[in-house]
């Protein structure tokens, strides 16, 4: 089935069954009226649930920092989805990660091995970072048991005690998450996050994977992981692939998951040893191996917000409704296009729109 | 890596150090012409081809000729150059093949004695074998049961015998697991002059069928407190088989006879790896000078290695194929033989 098809059968039809199944206690406790400055003033166990589509992890990180900044003591829990863990688990501003694999309605065993992983945690605070509030991470937020659950307003999303209205006329999803701190007065960080590995981890990792490079060779990045919005077809990756390769005297690296792990190894069969596969599985690898990419061309959000936190020339490729929500602003080196028009792109559309990569690059 | 960072003051997280696992297999046989250096080249070709950077070393230090399995008749460096001191390091003596995957260190036999390698030359070598940079390190051993042979073996984080049905070869591969087990307890107990003769005498009394478990027992009996060092020892050693040049069904079940015997006797749990059929065209690719795989990529021979592969817990790094579909590796193979025959005109 399309992606977006998926996406549109699970917002519209299978996320609100779920809700409904979900039987939401009107009113848990007895003492259901408490103070949320006084809750929001020094709370020990803090959960913080991530969203569950690419790039969520990288894009919500500076809030996470702002989280550990404004408490330094309180034992913070990332609740993050199985196949984003690697991603998780590098993230130093929490104390803890648990894991959990997705499911589509409110039973089975994957529910309860999430729940039974958070029970232990006597939670006061829990925050949900999903703007646009998807089932799961929504009703795990509800499900532990938090006093205080704050997540973004949805209809019949029933699940959050404090709901924060997102504004209008603000895109960038880095954005929109931060309001969910700023409703309530936790400082913002002043900069952005970004991620780097050590020099000798880069170089060790680089001698590893990047076998037979030459002193001064650079790469050209090429992400075709699986992405939840309408992605352009096989024939279109060859084709870009084809004209970064012909064009850049560097290697490519492609990047990729299992669920496309054809599109990469028809690539592969096509351009040989100029192309280097790489799954997406191990996060100090990827930086490492981004670091030597002169651009990124991505059409998962995941290695996306990893470019443009990284400050990498990234050009993406997303549904024309998402491309706002994922253009960071006052970024003249990130490109968006719509899929819909990268589907119909001309050999010569592509070489106008990837032209010669730029030569600036990242400092190790 | 949960809470183990330190919180960090600036925008940047710096993560954490890549941790690479490096695996080194040994690959003796106890006879010779058992076929090491034939599943050696192999097993390296098919792992470059899964996607990990590999190196071969010829350790067989008295009759190198794993280079010529890769059309090199003469290789321009050799180990020889590092164990005189020629070159410094042993990355100086990588010589590259036609896969940007697969490196290869080759052997040296000029030097006189060399497979009788002093201690010091010996560390030395060693030192720098764990200093390489692979995900693979495949070291091919000479035939024999000689000390070098068998610390290389031993200092391998997973070993593998390849034998041959004939009773010859599965005497000799039994006698390599023997003297490896022994080996591996007098470098641990050999300073204590008790135990060291102990041991000495116990495996050199070769009329009575004895069990390193008696063994065991005996240390335990005389030194109390290193018994359970000695249980570690052995448990810890878990070499595996591959048998090689088999003929018929039968010939199978002989490999799980003598796993059971070195069970029994010497309290090892070896696993087979898998088997490799006999083929005369395996002495036509080394005719040519040429790794097997990429001379017959569909041979059943070829098919056998990459079961053995898969049985060996490698996945492959580009997610093409599994246990379950290893006869596909056959096609990425092609194309492998395909871009070294190019390479080399």
């Amino acid at each position: 089935m399309m992606p977006r098809a998926v996406g549109w059968l699970r917002q519209n039809l299978i996320d609100p069954i779920a809700c409904r199944l979900s039987s939401v206690q009107k009113s848990s406790a007895p003492n259901a009226t408490f103070s949320v400055a006084q809750a929001l003033k020094a709370p020990q166990n803090i959960l913080i649930v991530s969203d569950s589509r690419p790039g969520a992890l990288f894009l919500a990180a500076s809030q996470f920092w702002a989280i550990r900044n404004r408490y330094p003591n309180a034992r913070i829990c990332l609740l993050a989805r199985s196949d984003r863990a690697f991603i998780a688990r590098e993230i130093p501003f929490v104390d803890q990660v648990v894991i959990y694999e997705d499911f589509l309605f409110p039973l089975g065993g994957r529910l309860r091995n999430a729940i039974k992983q958070l029970e232990p945690d006597s939670f006061d605070l829990a925050f949900c970072f999903s703007t646009n509030t998807s089932f799961c991470p929504a009703y795990l937020c509800y499900k532990s048991g938090a006093r205080i659950r704050i997540g973004f307003q949805r209809e019949k999303v029933p699940f959050f005690n404090i709901r924060i209205v997102p504004h209008q006329g603000e895109d960038y999803e880095e954005q929109r998450l931060s309001l969910l701190l700023r409703t309530l007065g936790i400082p913002q960080v002043k900069e952005r996050v970004s991620w780097s590995v050590s020099k000798e981890s880069a170089q060790k990792i680089q001698d590893r994977f990047l076998v037979g490079r030459k002193p001064d060779e650079q790469f050209v990045a090429l992400d075709v992981s699986s992405s939840t919005g309408e992605r352009p077809p096989a024939k279109q990756f060859l084709e870009i692939a084809q004209y970064i390769a012909d064009t850049f005297s560097g290697r490519l690296l492609v990047f990729f998951d299992f669920a496309e792990r054809k599109i990469a190894h028809q690539i592969k069969d096509s351009l040989g040893p100029k192309a280097l596969l790489f799954q997406v599985d191990d996060l100090p690898k990827i930086v490492a191996l981004l670091t030597t990419c002169q651009q990124l061309v991505a059409c998962n959000s995941d290695l996306f917000h990893l470019g443009v936190a990284m400050g990498l020339s990234v050009n993406g490729i997303f549904d024309a409704q998402d491309i706002s929500q994922w253009a960071p602003p006052n970024r003249d080196d990130v490109q968006i296009f719509d899929t819909e028009a990268v589907k119909t792109w001309t050999p010569q559309q592509i070489a106008e729109a990837f032209h010669a990569p730029q030569t600036t690059q990242i400092p190790s | 890596m949960f809470g183990k960072q330190t919180r960090p003051n600036s925008s940047t997280i710096l993560l954490g150090d890549a941790q690479l696992e490096k695996r080194v297999w040994a690959v003796a046989g106890g006879k010779g012409g058992t076929g090491k250096t034939m599943v050696t080249t192999n097993l390296g070709v098919g792992l470059a081809i899964l996607g990990y950077k590999v190196i071969l070393i010829d350790g067989d230090l008295g009759g190198a000729d794993l280079h010529l399995s890769f059309g090199m008749p003469v290789p321009k460096r050799n180990l020889n150059d590092f164990l005189s001191g020629r070159v410094p390091s042993l990355t100086d003596v990588l010589l590259p093949t036609h896969s940007a995957n697969l490196s290869l260190i080759c052997g040296g036999s000029e030097l006189i004695g060399l497979a009788n390698l002093p201690y010091q030359r010996k560390e030395k070598l060693k030192r720098h074998i764990n200093q390489l940079d692979a995900d693979f390190i495949l070291v091919d051993l000479g035939a024999g049961t000689a000390y070098n042979t068998l610390d290389f073996f031993v200092i391998s984080n997973e070993g593998v015998i390849v034998c041959n049905p004939e009773p010859q070869a599965k005497i000799d591969a039994y006698a390599f697991v023997k003297n490896a087990v022994y080996r591996r307890l007098l470098q641990t107990f050999g300073r204590n002059t008790l135990l060291k003769d102990l041991i000495i005498n116990f495996g050199n009394n070769a009329q009575r069928a004895l069990k390193i478990r008696d063994l065991i027992a005996l240390i335990g009996k005389e030194v109390p407190e290193y018994a359970s060092k000695a249980v570690e020892i052995v448990d810890t050693f878990k070499p595996k088989l591959i048998m090689n040049k088999v003929r018929k069904k039968s010939q199978l079940e002989d490999a799980n006879r003598f796993i059971y015997l070195v069970k029994e006797y010497l309290s090892v749990e070896m696993e087979c790896l898998g088997h490799i059929e006999y083929d005369e065209r395996v002495v036509d690719a080394c005719e040519k000078m040429r790794p097997f795989l990429l001379d017959q990529p569909t041979s059943k021979v070829s098919l056998s290695i990459y079961n053995t592969l898969f049985n060996m817990g490698i996945r492959d790094r580009q997610l093409r194929y599994d246990k379950n579909t290893y006869k596909k590796m056959s096609q990425g193979v092609k194309l492998e033989s395909k871009l070294w025959k190019e390479n080399a005109s």
